[in-house]
């Protein structure tokens, strides 16, 4: 009784965030979260095997939405956290709002989970979860885990309780972590094809060290992958069907690229979905909010590009600065706890020789000094405006149609917060 | 004159280098092309490689704990001939965790002892809880500014000088207040930051003491340095 009390009033009060336009995402779950601290595993052990697990550093939201998309395409019915609220609160509060008002989970097909690496042990300590996708382990936010090692022991810790574990192969310490589970655990790797690999960023080719080489092929493997007018346009094959497939989708980068074949060998896992379905399902999906979205200002385009670690600024840098040659960047880096208060992974980026010397670059945040000392001393002459609001509006006044952002995690709150004074910027929640 | 030249080299660049401890390199060819001297940079995996390539500057960085595993061997082997450089007064930045197998021993949880290179007299304890956070330190070349992240605790031996005093954060073991050491010309610290890139009189420290070193003279050209000192202003001021 008291949990569907709990639950009746947090649905109420999640109803009442959203018409006073407060993005309700956090609140109900934190309260929830003090008083009914077993919660999810309450709800969630009945149903354990139909969730999904999706960690790894980078593209966990992205991919999250993928998956989503084409089994919601397909008919199933899903429960998702996907808004990059990705620990106890984020989970509860998708989980309170599906709920009916009596506080019963409705029937659901799949439960799939973005999840920060370092809830994973919490999170799996009671629940066995059906399947876990390693995407990779790149240098995240370290000053708060740790080491990078550590993070591959939580990916193994949810690992290790599945029925499947879908992997990253050309990941060594992700590779290195299925050679360590029980065999009871299915395995499923994904990876790319060897011509592939000098556009691979991991930490590995970040400290000019090789991509991971395994003695066979991946379960799924990315053949060829082509950047086109902001779409990437993908041959995937997989060694169980025997088959290839082209699809094209509307991300852009070679990091996407290997978030749709992740995509491909879970649902391939899953046993749930034809190949055709993931092409039509994902070739007219939305772009989540910051991950390369492409937003229209007064006429122009200005392109997002939420960055957390050195491979994925790299990655950000080829594919909205590189390659899509933008007349203005503006970097936009905080330092507040969520994007790791450590600023030195800015200098395990290279700038020297992927930005055209003509390219207007502007920094701003609350480290942004850091990040025009960075530029500085690979040769690129950046303005520091320290005020969002102020490099905002400089952008506004560029009279350009080709802009690109590029923030950290809080700072792209911020960013989104001056963009929507003048456009509509979509609800992330 | 003579056209001035330093060689940078880098030791286990794959194994040690983590949190942007690359950039002290970077923060060192800016400076000395800034002054339009001439820069080399020599990658090292092994000790063995850094008297013939005639290093002026050794650089090395903090790394994971099994990846420190993977290098010990190799450091013991030319301890020897590396402390004889050292003590003839080769220029040495040592970050975290080089900074620890530059020391003496350092002591597992278990108690075990590993031995290190003893290029510095300091040794380090194992903990469990790591020392995560900006760092502060008063220093002879101005208030310091520096990323912290180790679980190790270093302690200073009596005849060793730490680099200096912490004003925030812990330091060599959060302890004693003292942060890094210097040993003739060796510097050891904790501080990932960068710590060059936002110390800019310390980066020069470096230079002059290797110019020296070549027998010449260490004065350097005045650069702006405005930027620079901003970062380090904006960085002291950040909470721990």
């Amino acid at each position: 009784m008291y949990r569907r009390l709990l639950i009746f009033s947090a649905k109420i009060l999640i109803k009442v965030l959203r018409l006073t336009g407060t993005s309700g995402s956090a609140l109900p779950g934190r309260i929830i979260e003090r008083l009914y601290p077993n919660f999810l595993n309450k709800v969630l052990k009945p149903v354990e095997k139909k969730i999904v697990l999706v960690t790894g550093t980078n593209g966990k939201t992205t991919t999250t939405k993928m998956l989503v998309e084409v089994l919601r395409g397909t008919g199933k019915r899903i429960i998702t956290n996907g808004t990059g609220s990705n620990m106890t609160r984020g989970l509860i509060s998708a989980l309170v709002e599906d709920m009916t008002y009596f506080g019963n989970l409705k029937e659901t097909d799949w439960f799939i989970f973005e999840m920060d690496e370092a809830y994973v042990p919490v999170f799996t300590e009671k629940l066995y979860p059906h399947l876990t996708l390693g995407l990779n382990v790149l240098r995240d936010q370290l000053d708060r885990y740790g080491e990078i090692d550590t993070t591959a022991k939580y990916i193994t810790s949810a690992a290790e309780k599945s029925d499947v574990y879908v992997f990253n192969q050309i990941d060594p310490l992700l590779s290195r972590v299925s050679e360590k589970l029980p065999s009871n655990v299915g395995l499923v790797s994904f990876g790319v094809a060897e011509k592939l690999f000098n556009k691979v960023t991991n930490e590995q080719t970040i400290h000019k060290n090789e991509v991971a080489s395994a003695d066979e092929a991946p379960n799924v493997q990315l053949i060829d992958a082509t950047d086109i007018d902001s779409r990437l346009w993908l041959t995937i094959e997989s060694r169980e069907l025997g088959d290839r497939w082209q699809m094209d989708v509307p991300l852009q980068g070679f990091h996407n690229a290997v978030n749709v074949t992740a995509v491909v060998a879970v649902l391939q896992a899953l046993e749930s979905v034809k190949i055709d379905d993931v092409a039509r399902c994902l070739k007219n999906m939305k772009t989540p909010f910051g991950r390369g979205e492409r937003l229209k200002v007064k006429d122009n385009f200005f392109t997002v590009a939420l960055i957390k670690n050195p491979s994925g600024f790299t990655s950000n840098i080829r594919t909205f600065i590189q390659d899509s040659r933008p007349d203005v960047v503006l970097f936009v880096i905080n330092d507040n706890f969520a994007d790791g208060r450590d600023v030195s992974w800015l200098w395990d980026v290279t700038f020297k020789g992927m930005i055209l010397a003509e390219t207007q670059l502007l920094t701003s945040g609350i480290r942004g000094a850091d990040m025009a000392l960075r530029l500085k001393q690979d040769g690129l002459k950046a303005e520091f405006i320290p005020n969002v609001h102020d490099a905002i509006l400089r952008l506004t006044k560029a009279q350009s149609n080709n802009v690109t952002i590029i923030p950290t995690y809080t700072a792209l709150f911020e960013v989104r917060a001056e963009l929507s004074k003048y456009t509509k910027v979509a609800n992330i929640w | 004159m003579v056209k001035r030249s330093i060689t940078i080299g880098h030791l286990y660049p794959k194994q040690m280098n983590v949190y942007g401890d690359m950039g002290n390199v970077i923060t060192l060819q800016y400076r000395l092309k800034a002054r339009g001297i001439d820069t080399n940079y020599v990658s090292l995996d092994s000790i063995c490689n850094i008297k013939k390539s005639n290093v002026d500057i050794l650089i090395g960085g903090g790394g994971q704990d099994s990846n420190q595993g993977l290098i010990q061997q190799d450091l013991l082997s030319g301890a020897n001939e590396l402390k004889q450089l050292c003590d003839n007064g080769l220029v040495c930045l040592m970050i975290c965790g080089m900074y620890q197998l530059f020391g003496t021993k350092f002591v597992t949880q278990d108690g075990d002892e590993l031995i290190g290179a003893g290029i510095i007299d300091v040794e380090t304890r194992a903990s469990n809880d790591r020392l995560i956070g900006n760092i502060v330190v008063d220093s002879q070349w101005g208030k310091m500014v520096g990323f912290e992240n180790h679980s190790g605790r270093t302690y200073l031996g009596n005849a060793v000088k730490e680099l200096g005093k912490v004003i925030k954060g812990a330091g060599n073991n959060g302890g004693d207040k003292t942060e890094g050491c210097v040993v003739n010309n060796v510097f050891g610290t904790y501080m990932h930051g960068p710590v060059l890139a936002k110390n800019p009189e310390f980066a020069d420290e470096l230079i002059s003491r290797a110019l020296v070193q070549q027998g010449g003279s260490g004065s350097l050209d005045p650069i702006d340095d405005s930027l620079e000192n901003l970062a380090a202003q904006i960085a002291r001021a950040r909470p721990r």
